[in-house]
């Protein structure tokens, strides 16, 4: 029900945000917008289409309506990811890949941003293994992201409300977790730390301290 | 059923008749609204525990409800809960400005939301992860150089900030408490510093938010382009 108010309400967002969006930006990418905005809506009006022929199928249309949340909120937030240069986008596309993989929900809150380069490459793979793992480990329960990203660093918080464990006792088949997310984040300088109880949930801290990409 | 009486603003008739037969099992909902002449009417007559209010309405939108209702004086006052589609700032933070004491957004789970009203019912602020997000990102950001330092309504103390940060990465009041050796009560009463704050304060990125919505500073006309 949720979803589909979602998909009835956006035109009004749509409205809604333009001005301001306008206020802040360059005329060329006035222009990248005006096109993303264009294939949104023809994405939106897709995605209606093919929500009333499967509407027999809730898990497929939920999905449907999700993906296509994920695209109207990243321009409404003037963050559309034209081409996903950014950290921030970067970050969003990951969740959006492991919600329509897994088939979960998760929330995801970003502030701040920066340029993409190799670190922050490797920072949003670790993001995408860790949420994996949360979705395959804890599997029903809630899943959040928290990014910060400011001029000191990057601050990366991957939770879930899962069943939790005791590190000591992580059997092999998890140990994916420590080569993906450990190793890749060590490899570009970072760090992962992984805190996790039973009963607790699970949280990965994925940190870049500034480098010189980043402002 | 924790017997709290609701009232739901929301101008999406399929939305309203959502909410109502998903929260049926837990709450009492007293009325219905679409739009905030006859939101104000509802809430005055029904006097509900809570209101669940859209942002995006005719005629003024949700801060116009909200902004009736400071003016009407009524007694108790209404506790406003805010669910809308929308989780930009500028949708947000004015919302908190005129007096909602919570914000969520409207994929959030059954359990969640009844978990909100029952929190604002009890005169609480409830912040979503994202609106916790917004809110560190608010008083984070360099100001203009204010006489920022000695006006404590321009910056959190880093307990404040601490709790924030928790919230946005999805922790429960309990937990943060545990976290950090103080009761969920204290963690309860460090939000509730920080929504006034976010009410009061001058801080340019918070007035900007709220100035974009018409909330201060423009032409006070109510400023929503609502109507569709």
């Amino acid at each position: 029900m949720g979803a589909a108010a979602v998909v009835i309400g956006t035109p009004l967002l749509i409205a809604s945000l333009t001005r301001a969006d306008r206020d802040q930006a360059g005329s060329a990418w006035e222009d990248e917008r005006q096109r993303f905005a264009a294939h949104l809506h023809d994405s939106v009006l897709q995605t209606l289409a093919l929500v009333q022929r499967q509407a027999h199928d809730p898990a497929a249309v939920a999905r449907l309506a999700r993906r296509q949340e994920h695209a109207l909120r990243a321009w409404m937030a003037g963050e559309a990811d034209l081409l996903s240069e950014t950290l921030g986008a970067a970050l969003r596309d990951v969740v959006a890949e492991v919600e329509d993989e897994q088939r979960i929900t998760i929330e995801l809150s970003i502030i701040g941003d920066r340029p993409i380069d190799p670190a922050g490459e490797a920072l949003a793979a670790a993001a995408r293994e860790a949420l994996r793992n949360a979705a395959r480990h804890a599997a029903g329960a809630a899943v959040f992201v928290f990014a910060e990203i400011g001029p000191r660093g990057v601050e990366v918080f991957v939770r879930d409300e899962g069943p939790g464990f005791v590190f000591a006792d992580v059997p092999s088949e998890r140990r994916g977790l420590r080569d993906a997310v450990i190793g890749r984040m060590a490899a570009v300088g970072g760090s992962a730390a992984i805190e996790s109880a039973p009963d607790e949930g699970t949280e990965v801290a994925l940190r870049l301290r500034r480098t010189g990409a980043g402002r | 059923m924790s017997g709290l009486r609701l009232v739901v603003v929301d101008d999406h008739h399929l939305f309203r008749a959502g909410v109502r037969s998903e929260l049926a099992a837990h709450v009492e909902i007293v009325g219905e609204a679409a739009a905030p002449a006859e939101a104000i009417a509802v809430i005055i007559s029904a006097a509900p525990d809570v209101v669940l209010l859209d942002v995006h309405l005719p005629d003024g939108g949700g801060v116009a409800v909200l902004r009736a209702l400071a003016d009407a004086g009524l007694d108790p006052v209404p506790r406003v809960l805010v669910l809308s589609v929308s989780d930009a700032a500028e949708d947000v933070v004015p919302m908190i400005r005129a007096g909602a004491l919570g914000y969520v957004t409207k994929t959030i789970d059954t359990a969640e939301l009844v978990g909100a009203i029952e929190r604002v019912a009890a005169g609480d602020a409830y912040f979503s992860p994202r609106l916790a997000a917004f809110v560190l990102q608010a008083f984070t950001a360099p100001d203009a150089p204010v006489a920022a330092a000695e006006d404590e309504l321009e910056s959190l103390t880093p307990r404040e900030r601490e709790v924030l940060h928790h919230l946005a990465r999805g922790y429960a009041y309990k937990r943060i408490g545990a976290r950090l050796g103080i009761s969920a009560r204290t963690v309860e009463s460090h939000v509730g510093a920080v929504l006034r704050k976010l009410q009061l304060t001058s801080r340019h990125e918070v007035s900007h938010w709220a100035a974009s919505r018409g909330l201060i500073g423009d032409a006070g006309d109510g400023g929503e382009e609502g109507a569709t």
